[in-house]
């Protein structure tokens, strides 16, 4: 340990670490006094480590230098609100805002934007717009993020996690400080840059420059028009989130109360998309046994994440055969609302317009994928995210405090399992699928229910699991470097699977990129993928129902309408293929 | 006739709690703590979370001392505190009881609290039996996001003026209407509970409001209410900028230069302003002495004892609060620089009337419906609530509330609106929308404030200031139906102006009957009967809507032979028996001694 002096005060931080690395470790105190906070606007955990945006500055020794860069020396003096400091910050934000287009009341970030936040602090009250002439035209190619260079700060977390954590590299960088220039890799935008749609830098982007495309006004144009029938379905993740777009603590699950706001939204039928993940269990179950049994290719990998989709179809187009033909949970709950929905409530699939909230962006893009029409109409219409779910709530005045968190969605799409629920992330659908597959094999009922093994935020889980003395081996990777490393681990031979899971997004999709925006500040004291996956498996834990292959609902539909998983008809409706890029 | 639906927007709970700041959420809390599958509203006017009078209100939260002693040292220093043995001291025991547990169980609800660097929390002492702990500022924030945890349900934004009842008059629901729509709102439930805060009629800068319009409710639905003529709280303020400084009282001079307070309250440092001060203030005027200021010269002498800097050390408030101080006490001084060193002070009133008469459990006597919070101040007859714990009596009568609110919803059921009567209250509430008079509400609040705040009605009161009151009261009744509103917000308006004048007929009413003078901080001082009576004053004064609608009053006599405080001399009455200090009674001992110490310690004082 190293003995420093912060404002004064006397404290003991972890020796080599850097000054704002120990002011987190400050933070972590009980007593508030003790507490001190370092502002930042570049430094993310895990993706910016150095903070050069001229904010994260301090006093050290009577001199002031980058928190982030410089570590703690015994004896060190540190002053972090003295007034060089300050003016030092002051100096670095209005750098900054010579670069970004202030048109905050119209930006999609207004009031979760890390820079805003740090202006109303520091006292910027009346900053000029960009001028007309120096503006720069957004980025529209793609079909799912929109890029505002306008906005742009010039942080790399874009750059970083895109090419690190992702290891896609759709955006990167030339030149230095707010002098650099950050673009597509292909100068047509963001659309020709084997961009995979995973939001990843929407959800790390400190201010508006990168968002989802917004498309509340065509659910309200929907909404509006009498002669829709308009369905939405929420993903698992998305009740793991919403809240804190209206500051409930994060990792509460609100998923009666979601269920409530959008019944008071005017939607004629509230679905969850628990449903349509347990489905895709049967499904998938079904055909890994299939593939199992007759020497089928192997290790089957999971297609719920278009994401991961997309970056197979670029990158590993020799393993698309290894993907499972299943659609995603939201796709297949699609195709059964325009077909046996549409049937049952006698409404015509044209007039049926089918929304879904989903905390993905990559969801944009899957919808407009070709065989994704299973009734020849397609499965889903729009997709929104949880951001822009609470973009849309809020613009009808409704109080998600206000509603009933006990609501529960309609029959008989809106009834899911717990192992439904925790498709939200990394880990889920494996554990799902093992709930359901191991029994559909020793064509018996099972003791074990919960799979720790796959359970957790790291970025590849291993295990082997015994079901009636034979063993699978599994994987689950997220994060698509992770993936990357696991499928490269695979195709030289080295580890030999059965079935692994997939997610693009670091945690799955409780880290999905259309999920609120927490600053770095709180990803600095709180893993908050973690805590959102923890809403889920309690959720989880206290469902009445936990395996997919036990939800009424499901065998109902087969019965009434699919026949059996893998039947023609489930084959037409709920599975797809894909194309090399 | 229809269905509710044609009326306004129904919501629906097993527990509807009006008013959503720290009363309200600490018992919604606590009830879905207790039991998770009833559903539990939080209805609000303002933003819950970040509206509500904790979101100003106090330096720190009290909790009785853990020592068994405790309890009797704290009852020997309320009961004399306030308004000398008018407490209900078998209440203000269990009060005491419940109270020890106020402050972990704040924590417990993720509210930032004084603690030491292992996050225990820090106390200081503060009056006898009393612990404080300093709080964070954001109190109500902070139970907001614990509520949202829990799954109780919040709605903001929404105001409501009358109760709704059923067949036989128990509490059933509520109705009133969005403030930013204008919307007709209905609740439906099992039990309702006002933590709606009283009725503040404020004179003074920095006070808090609060409109009576739960006080109003509960009273037309036939909830009886006590004791309000123990509403008036003074202070001494700067002339020109309408702000006290808490203890700038010790500090005032006349025309001569002698020092008002020593000259009529003797050396002692006052920690109240107190009727002795006012009344020698008032003396000094007339005799031409005044006007009469305020000696700046030191004001950090105040400053060290009652506020800004010196506060750290001694509250150990939060930084978050600390700063807030600061901001108020920078706003005073930055008056200075306008009233110079020597401003003239005078004597600035606030009424509040918190009298919704509860028992133990904080239950009214109208089925179905409980208060909690200030607003049971005076009603709650256990006058234990001292100056700096509003915070502590908010959680303090939630907790006490929670147990009977559950039970209660837990074995009944709901009861259909009577969509008559629901019709009648709608018409009422939006009365004001449909006038074509030109009164509009601030011409009561400004009768209010120009007839009814002076010393000689709030304070000195005579039995002819007294009658001059209820006769202004009786025009002001006259203005109500005519009063005209055009938006949602001026209709509250009008609705809170009309029970602003129930709360002050209901002061007056009862002050007229009391005729002694008792309690300090808030007193009731009668010019004509300058001393306390504990030979025929010891009763409490209920008022309730007769059933001609008019106010009628009634007196309850105080059962002191149950209770261990007594005054000296203090006879049984014929037809009662000693019931506490009985041979089988443990408490009987340790009541003696805790009173023969206290006796002891405040003759040191004394001597001292």
């Amino acid at each position: 340990m190293t003995a420093i002096k912060i404002n004064d005060r006397d404290y003991c931080v972890t020796k080599g670490s850097t000054i704002l690395a120990a002011s987190f470790e400050t933070q972590k105190l009980a007593q508030e006094p003790l507490q001190v906070r370092i502002p930042t606007l570049y430094y993310l955990k895990g993706v910016v480590d150095i903070d050069e945006s001229g904010v994260c500055v301090v006093e050290a020794d009577g001199e002031i230098v980058n928190a982030s860069k410089v570590r703690v020396k015994e004896g060190m003096e540190i002053r972090t609100m003295s007034e060089p400091v300050i003016a030092a910050r002051k100096e670095a934000l209005a750098k900054i805002l010579k670069k970004h287009n202030k048109s905050c009341i119209y930006c999609f970030r207004s009031s979760s934007c890390e820079l805003q936040t740090l202006l109303h602090e520091y006292g910027f009250t009346n900053e000029p717009e960009l001028p007309m002439k120096d503006l720069e035209e957004l980025d529209l190619s793609s079909k799912v993020l929109v890029r505002d260079n306008n906005k742009c700060i010039r942080c790399k977390r874009c750059i970083n996690i895109c090419a690190k954590m992702q290891a896609v590299s759709a955006i990167t960088c030339t030149g230095e400080g707010m002098e650099a220039e950050i673009t597509p890799s292909s100068p047509k935008g963001l659309a020709a840059a084997s961009c995979v749609n995973c939001g990843q830098c929407v959800a790390v982007c400190p201010v508006g420059a990168l968002t989802e495309k917004d498309q509340t006004e065509e659910v309200k144009a929907a909404l509006e028009d009498p002669e829709k029938y308009v369905v939405v379905q929420v993903a698992p993740a998305v009740r793991a989130a919403l809240g804190e777009t209206y500051e409930f603590p994060i990792g509460v699950d609100v998923e009666g109360r979601i269920a409530e706001a959008l019944r008071d939204a005017g939607f004629d039928k509230v679905f969850d998309t628990k449903f349509g993940a347990d489905l895709t269990i049967m499904e998938e179950a079904n055909e890994l046994i299939e593939r199992m049994n007759e020497d089928g290719v192997l290790p089957m990998i999971t297609s719920c994440c278009p994401g991961w989709i997309k970056y197979a179809e670029h990158f590993y187009p020799d393993m698309i055969d290894n993907i499972s033909s299943c659609k995603s949970p939201h796709q297949m709950q699609g195709a059964i609302i325009k077909s046996y929905i549409a049937q049952k409530e006698g409404v015509a699939k044209e007039n049926i317009v089918t929304v879904s909230v989903m905390p993905c962006t990559a969801k944009k893009f899957e919808i407009t994928r070709d065989d994704e029409d299973g009734a020849g109409v397609p499965d889903v219409d729009i997709v929104i995210t949880t951001n822009e779910l609470g973009k849309l709530l809020k613009d009808f005045e409704i109080q998600l405090e206000a509603m009933n968190p006990k609501t529960q969605f309609d029959d008989p799409l809106g009834f899911g399992t717990g192992a439904g629920v925790i498709f939200g992330t990394t880990g889920g659908v494996m554990e799902a699928a093992l709930r359901t597959a191991a029994e559909m094999i020793s064509g018996k009922a099972q003791d074990a229910l919960e799979y720790k093994e796959v359970r957790g935020m790291n970025g590849i889980k291993e295990a082997a699991i015994d079901i009636d003395g034979k063993a699978i081996k599994v994987a689950v990777a997220s994060g698509l470097a992770n993936a990357n490393a696991l499928l490269t681990k695979i195709k030289s031979g080295e580890a030999d699977y059965q079935f692994v899971e997939i997610m693009a997004c670091p945690g799955g999709c409780v880290n999905g990129g259309g999920q609120p925006h927490q600053p770095a500040a709180v990803h600095a004291m709180m893993d908050v993928p973690a805590e959102r996956a923890a809403a889920l498996y309690r959720n989880d834990a206290n469902a009445t129902v936990r395996k997919s292959h036990e939800n009424a609902s499901v065998k109902k539909l087969y019965d009434e309408f699919l026949e059996k998983p893998g039947s023609k008809k489930a084959h037409e409706l709920l599975h797809t293929t894909y194309v090399i890029r | 006739m229809g269905e509710i639906k044609d009326y306004g927007k129904l919501y629906q709970s097993d527990i509807l709690i009006v008013g959503g700041s720290i009363s309200g959420l600490t018992l919604a809390i606590k009830t879905k703590e207790m039991n998770p599958d009833l559903d539990v509203l939080v209805i609000d006017k303002g933003v819950i979370g970040w509206t509500g009078q904790a979101t100003k209100a106090g330096n720190g939260i009290r909790a009785t001392r853990k020592e068994p002693e405790a309890i009797p040292m704290a009852m020997c220093y309320q009961v004399h505190a306030h308004t000398e043995f008018l407490n209900d001291q078998i209440f203000l025991m269990k009060y005491l009881e419940v109270q020890r547990d106020n402050v972990e169980y704040m924590q417990h609800c993720g509210v930032k609290t004084s603690v030491d660097e292992d996050g225990n929390v820090t106390y200081f002492d503060m009056v006898p039996g009393m612990d404080c702990a300093g709080v964070e500022i954001n109190i109500n924030r902070s139970l907001r996001a614990f509520a949202l945890k829990c799954g109780v349900r919040l709605l903001s934004r929404v105001n409501v003026f009358e109760l709704l009842t059923g067949k036989n008059g128990r509490v059933i629901g509520s109705i009133g209407f969005d403030m930013d729509s204008g919307e007709c709102r209905i609740f439906q439930a099992k039990t309702v509970v006002l933590a709606t805060q009283g009725c503040h009629f404020k004179k003074i800068g920095l006070e808090f409001m609060g409109y009576g319009t739960g006080v109003g409710a509960a009273y037309r639905a036939g909830a009886v209410m006590s004791n309000p003529e123990f509403s008036t709280q003074t202070d001494v303020v700067f002339k020109k900028t309408n702000t006290p400084i808490y203890g700038a009282f010790n500090l005032v001079y006349n025309q001569k230069g002698e020092n008002v307070t020593k000259k009529y309250c003797g050396d002692q440092t006052l920690y109240e302003v107190s009727t002795e001060l006012v009344m020698g203030m008032l003396e000094e005027v007339k005799q031409g002495n005044g006007p009469l200021w305020c000696d700046l010269e030191h004001p950090d002498e105040v400053r060290a004892i009652f506020g800004g800097q010196g506060h750290t050390m001694l509250m150990r408030m939060l930084d978050d609060k600390m700063q807030w101080e600061e901001h108020v006490f920078k706003k005073t001084i930055r008056s200075f620089g306008d009233v110079g060193l020597t401003p003239e002070m005078t004597i600035k009133m606030v009424l509040q009337v918190e009298p919704i008469h509860v028992d133990m459990d904080y239950k009214t006597n109208v089925e179905g419906l409980w208060a909690v919070g200030k607003v049971t101040g005076q009603g709650a007859c256990y006058f234990g609530w001292t100056r700096g714990d509003g915070l502590g009596n908010a959680t303090t009568t939630s907790l006490m509330a929670a147990p009977s609110v559950v039970a209660f919803t837990e074995t009944h059921d709901f009861e259909e609106l009577d969509l008559t009567q629901v019709a009648k209250m709608k018409e009422k509430i939006y009365a004001p929308l449909n006038r074509n008079t030109t009164h509009k509400p601030k011409e009561i609040f400004d009768r209010i404030e120009r007839y009814i705040f002076q010393t000689d009605k709030l304070i000195t009161k005579t039995d002819e200031s007294i009658q001059s009151v209820l006769d202004e009261v009786e025009e002001m009744k006259k203005i109500i139906p005519e009063l005209t509103a055009n938006d949602p917000h001026s209709l509250a308006k009008c609705l809170e102006a009309a029970d602003n004048v129930l709360c002050l007929e209901m002061v007056f009413r009862a002050a007229r009957e009391r005729k002694e003078s008792r309690g300090q901080m808030y007193p009731h001082y009668r010019m004509e009967y300058p001393q306390m009576d504990n030979e025929n004053c010891l009763y409490w004064i209920h008022l309730r809507q007769g059933e001609n609608g008019e106010m009628e009053l009634f007196k309850e006599d105080i059962p002191l032979w149950k209770y261990p405080i007594r005054p000296q001399g203090y006879k049984i009455p014929e037809g009662q028996k000693e019931e506490f200090y009985v041979p089988d009674n443990p408490l009987a001992p340790v009541y003696l001694e805790a009173q023969k110490r206290m006796a002891e310690a405040m003759q040191k004082q004394e001597a001292k």
